[in-house]
């Protein structure tokens, strides 16, 4: 039962991020929820618990995305697992001080990483695969990227919230 | 610390598949792939984008109720000058008529038309597409022109699934549409400057653009129907190469907030 709400819980945030999101904020400020949620999800599920709504929730975003389909439940796999191999690395959680401020940075970073890594694809793709979806020019050096990166990293603090009063909650009604 | 341990197998497995599934994509089966996504979260999608919706226009209302008088004021005056318009538009009409029956032609079709709801939209980039909830069930095909209700352009159809289509709107980069100025009939191609806004590039040198000149589609290539508002034009200048006369243009829509579009079936 629990697995089934986190499902319902994904799959709602990543149909709103597609859906709806977009008529809140200027296409260029959109924040990327459904990497805010990936984020929260492998921090407080862990990657290895987290891999199979990581795979679910990147599939039903490739569904709309202009890229090529499993793109973005690669780029969102590879994420995890990188916040799972820093978490092996650096112990975020257990200075409680730090760890909002670590979140937000590293939440802020992640983001990044992700529209590089899916421009290299986007690139890969069109000149490998001679596959070309939309035209993705995002201008990393512009007021608009930078307050994209940094909705999405509040976002992360949200999401992480609601699946922690969630996780909280299914425990008790276990 | 060791990399190769069971879990990073089991994890680099995940992502082989992963990337053997974009490979499958890529040959072919991307279409029928987020077809059949698709068609599972269309429904969700429309509640979603309709529920949404509805939020935006309260919050939009209450962030604009200052402007309101003065929004009254203008809408006022614009009213006046339209009623006035109307009037010579009427009697061109009934000259237009008179005219094409003298030369024997028929009158001009209506548009068909299939409404559609926008369920989603870019997630990522720039706003560069939106997803409708008509497909191929519907008689969409690719390449048809997407208006809004008044005759104002907003895209074309890329990809067409069952129950839903993609939409490329002509501010997306790759887009391009044949176009003219109405005043002078100057020539021209439309493009998408990086999902921000419109271009309209190469005007022959010879002709005249003015500030405040209404661009529209031109019929050219005949995939879209002649005579579609595409915007005004707010700034001239010349092409890099200086072998042409280049424009940008306002347009009146604001993408990121449509919420029924119609396909033009035939024209």
């Amino acid at each position: 039962m629990r697995n089934l709400f986190i499902a319902i819980f994904c799959a709602a945030v990543v149909l709103a991020h597609i859906s709806a999101v977009g008529l809140f904020f200027k296409p260029e400020r959109i924040p990327n929820i459904t990497l805010a949620l990936v984020i929260s999800l492998v921090f407080i599920l862990g990657f290895e618990k987290s891999l199979i709504w990581i795979i679910l929730v990147g599939l039903i975003f490739d569904a709309v995305s202009g890229r090529i389909f499993g793109t973005s439940a690669l780029l969102l796999a590879l994420i995890g697992w990188t916040i799972s191999a820093l978490s092996t690395a650096v112990d975020f959680k257990s200075r409680r001080l730090l760890f909002l401020p670590v979140l937000f940075l590293l939440s802020a970073g992640l983001a990044f990483l992700f529209d590089i890594l899916e421009g290299i694809i986007t690139r890969v793709s069109g000149a490998w695969l001679n596959f070309h979806g939309m035209a993705s020019n995002i201008n990393y050096f512009s007021w608009d990227y930078v307050l994209k990166i940094v909705f999405t990293s509040l976002f992360v603090f949200i999401i992480y919230y609601l699946i922690v009063r969630l996780n909280k909650f299914l425990l008790l009604w276990r | 610390m060791e990399f190769i341990t069971k879990k990073n197998g089991k994890y680099s497995a995940v992502i082989f598949l992963l990337i053997i599934l974009i490979f499958i994509s890529a040959r072919g089966a991307d279409n029928s792939l987020k077809g059949f996504f698709l068609r599972i979260e269309s429904p969700f999608l429309k509640t979603f984008r309709i529920f949404s919706g509805g939020a935006e226009g309260f919050f939009h209302f209450l962030g604009s109720i200052g402007e309101l008088k003065s929004e009254n004021e203008k809408l006022l005056k614009e009213n006046g000058e339209l009623l006035a318009k109307n009037a010579l538009l009427k009697d061109t009409e009934s000259e237009n008529k008179l005219l094409r029956q003298e030369l024997g032609f028929l009158p001009r079709k209506n548009y068909d038309l299939e409404a559609s709801f926008v369920i989603a939209q870019d997630p990522q980039s720039l706003g560069n597409y939106l997803i409708i909830d008509k497909g191929e069930k519907n008689g969409l095909k690719s390449g048809m022109p997407i208006i809004i209700s008044n005759g104002i352009l907003a895209g074309k159809i890329t990809d067409v699934y069952p129950t839903s289509a993609k939409v490329a709107l002509i501010s997306d980069k790759n887009s391009a549409v044949n176009a003219e100025i109405e005043d002078s009939g100057a020539k021209g191609i439309v493009r998408g400057v990086y999902g921000l806004g419109l271009m309209m590039d190469m005007i022959s040198q010879s002709e005249v653009v003015k500030e405040g000149d209404t661009v529209i589609t031109s019929g050219l290539g005949g995939d879209m129907p002649r005579g579609l508002y595409v915007g005004k034009i707010k700034e001239a200048g010349q092409s890099a190469d200086k072998l042409f006369q280049q424009a940008s243009l306002i347009s009146p829509v604001d993408f990121s907030s449509l919420r029924v579009v119609f396909a033009v079936k035939a024209f």
